[in-house]
């Protein structure tokens, strides 16, 4: 009986593997040490390191607050890093002193709770330009040519990214891709791909953050979503409902590796199952997303599904699509508080 | 149609093979051969009953269907899954599966089963059955648990005609599917199939109108080699066209069809078979798998349909990104 039990869980289980990631998705941001906890509003930012007095995170979105909770006997004297960030953006916080010194922030925390901001002056910015890269993989070596071409672009304030940053998702990879970033003069905003799934369980949360989270800047709602395993959980789409509210005012754009539905339909390179496909467009039809962009296909394509705009772009170096005479690309995007603008693919390769 | 002809149809549909037997200790040794090295190198067991013509033609299916899926994974990869090479390589690799599983299931069979126990092929005859059904289904996506069913099949010589309609007990939701068979040529089990389905998603106001044609069989493994008898396998590919459309939009897709399956005759016109099926959508759609094949692979499932007189008893069972089991209760008449 209990081989039948464990069989039929473990049949089951693989209906829903995404559900230990998305419960992974809330545990990222929150951090406790001594008489100090942390916690990063939705998980918009990973906590990489934490120790007494010292606490590092990795951004997850242009802007986000933390909110600090002090018990008595905890350090009041607190250096705060912020790797993958805008690099016009401050920290603030009203019942704090902060002091910004070269790549950090001293910030001087008392007894009580704190909520501190960090993002850019202009979050309202009137228009700006982000690009979007995914499917790097086994072209890490030469990331460093596409990232020469996002940088000439000084109107690029961040990278959206759809996934699959990496060929099999371990720690020396990601800790690799992080280090490239380095030479990206715009922080990197990602979710993952099928490609991070190859550690079990994926080290993702730990260096990267959340796999589904959204964020808002210049008006823009911007919703990454966790499609890696050719499925969104359906914890994520619950909390999907509420962006869509939430970004039913606004210009909205949602991102994920795999799409619903591939436009070359007898590939399937997209979710597995053509119904829950059409029901996350359907939702996103419903919630008025403005425009879906992808990963995971090696190409540029463009076309409409579900009435928006779409963008499947893998053009990051991994091993391209034949054919197609696009070769390593990115996208750049038009947006404003008022709508999307246009999507140009920007060619690494000429 | 007259009592005599119930009495005989059964009979038809249920000869014993008559072919020459095994020692029990080698057919013993014949069935430890097939699982090891008969796993890696399938017809061994085969070849440790003596019977080497059946054993190198079980080999040689199964080098034909590793080549066959190295060669449509490689035109895969190599091609960067481009959309012009994406059709033939994945039916090259879909086939290639074919024959390696449908190889190393017969040899298994053929040594663990003696030939006295076996059913020889099912004599093909013209029928009409009707059924129903009830099936429990697993998706986390969707809300639907029960499912109720009717189905029909009329048999003739070439043709075959059959319709299902699926309806949840527990949801809005229904599925009605027509198809039909035409058997190409007398001596060739080669059929050419179209079929319509439509699939209604009441809660999230979808709805799939789905236009499909295939091509494809079953063989009966004797006609291979008469070592093989009681087997049969399937295969079948094809191409669908899917609209898809709710209040606020509706597209048009494309659905590349493969479907093979290992089956066994047992009495009465009885049989089970085991089955993968490439397609993505319908109750099961296709496996949730993490890595490079996500979104990919079908869903694979197993049937059996044990008579009793004109009595059909039904179990299904199907693993995608949702799992599906039923049974079903038909009533066959011979024409």
């Amino acid at each position: 009986m209990r081989c039948i039990a464990l069989a039929i869980t473990g049949t089951l289980g693989c209906l829903s593997p995404a559900t230990d990631r998305a419960l992974a998705d809330l545990e990222v941001g929150r951090a406790q040490v001594e008489n100090v906890r942390f916690e990063v509003d939705e998980g918009l930012a990973a906590i990489l390191e934490l120790s007494e007095g010292s606490l590092r995170l990795w951004g997850g979105a242009p802007a986000f607050t933390l909110r600090a909770h002090v018990s008595s006997g905890g350090a009041s004297t607190w250096s705060l890093r912020i790797d993958n960030a805008l690099s016009d953006a401050v920290l603030s916080c009203p019942t704090a002193t902060i002091e910004h010194q070269d790549a950090r922030f001293i910030v001087q925390l008392e007894e009580g709770s704190h909520t501190l901001r960090f993002g850019p002056r202009d979050l309202e910015a009137s228009s700006f330009r982000f690009a979007v890269l995914s499917d790097v993989q086994e072209a890490i070596d030469s990331v460093q040519d596409v990232y020469a071409k996002i940088n000439a672009d000084p109107q690029i304030r961040f990278v959206l990214g759809a996934g699959d940053l990496t060929e099999n998702g371990t720690v020396a990879e990601l800790t690799r891709f992080k280090a490239e970033l380095g030479e990206l003069g715009v922080p990197y905003f990602t979710t993952l791909g099928n490609h991070e799934l190859g550690a079990s369980p994926p080290p993702w949360h730990d260096m990267f953050g959340r796999a589904s989270f959204s964020f808002e800047f210049g008006g823009v709602r911007f919703t990454m979503l966790d499609s890696g395993s050719a499925t969104i959980d359906a914890l994520v789409l619950e909390r999907l409902q509420g962006w869509l509210q939430r970004g039913s005012e606004q210009p909205h754009v949602v991102a994920m590796h795999i799409a619903p539905i591939d436009p070359i339909g007898v590939r399937n390179g997209s979710f597995a199952s053509r119904a829950e496909g059409a029901k996350v467009l359907s939702m996103l039809a419903q919630g008025q997303v403005d425009l879906t962009l992808y990963g995971h296909v090696h190409s540029h394509y463009k076309f409409e599904n579900a009435g928006i705009e779409a963008h499947i772009s893998g053009g990051g170096g991994a091993i391209p699509e034949r054919f197609d005479g696009i070769g390593r690309h990115f996208l750049v995007v038009e947006a404003s508080k008022t709508g999307i603008g246009s999507v140009s693919v920007v060619r690494v390769d000429n | 149609m007259n009592g005599a002809a119930l009495l005989v149809l059964p009979a038809l549909l249920s000869q014993p093979v008559s072919l020459p037997e095994v020692p029990a200790n080698l057919r013993l040794l014949g069935a430890g051969t097939a699982l090891l090295p008969g796993l890696l190198i399938h017809g061994a067991g085969h070849f440790a009953l003596g019977r080497k013509q059946t054993a190198y033609r079980l080999a040689a299916g199964e080098g034909l269907g590793l080549a066959l899926t190295t060669a449509g994974a490689l035109a895969l990869f190599l091609s960067g899954a481009a959309d012009e090479p994406v059709a033939p390589a994945t039916i090259a690799v879909i086939s290639g599966v074919w024959l390696f599983s449908t190889s190393l299931l017969a040899d298994l069979y053929g040594t663990l089963v003696p030939l006295r126990h076996r059913i020889g092929k099912r004599a093909s005859a013209s029928s009409l059955s009707i059924g129903f059904g009830v099936r429990g289904v697993h998706d986390p996506v969707f809300s639907y648990r029960a499912l109720t069913g009717v189905n029909a099949q009329l048999s003739l010589q070439r043709i075959r005609l059959r319709s299902s309609m699926w309806t949840a007990l527990d949801d809005a939701n229904n599925r009605v599917r027509l198809e039909a068979y035409l058997r190409l040529f007398q001596n060739l089990p080669i059929e050419l199939s179209v079929a319509a389905t439509y699939h209604h998603y009441g809660t999230e106001s979808l709805t799939f109108v789905t236009g499909e044609g295939s091509l494809g069989g079953r063989f009966d493994l004797v006609d291979l080699d008469e070592n093989l008898a009681g087997m049969f396998t399937e295969v079948s590919f094809g191409w669908a066209l899917q609209r898809v459309s709710h209040p606020r939009f509706a597209d048009l897709t494309q659905l590349l069809l493969g479907r093979f399956a290992f089956g066994i005759y047992l009495f009465s016109g009885s049989e089970i078979s085991v089955f993968y099926d490439h397609r993505h959508d319908g109750y099961a759609a296709g496996l949730k798998l993490n890595g490079v094949p996500s979104g990919i692979a079908g869903h694979f499932g197993a049937n059996a349909i044990f008579y009793f007189g004109n009595i059909g008893f039904s179990l299904e069972a199907q693993i995608g990104s949702a799992f599906v089991g039923g049974f079903g209760l038909s009533f066959r008449e011979a024409l």
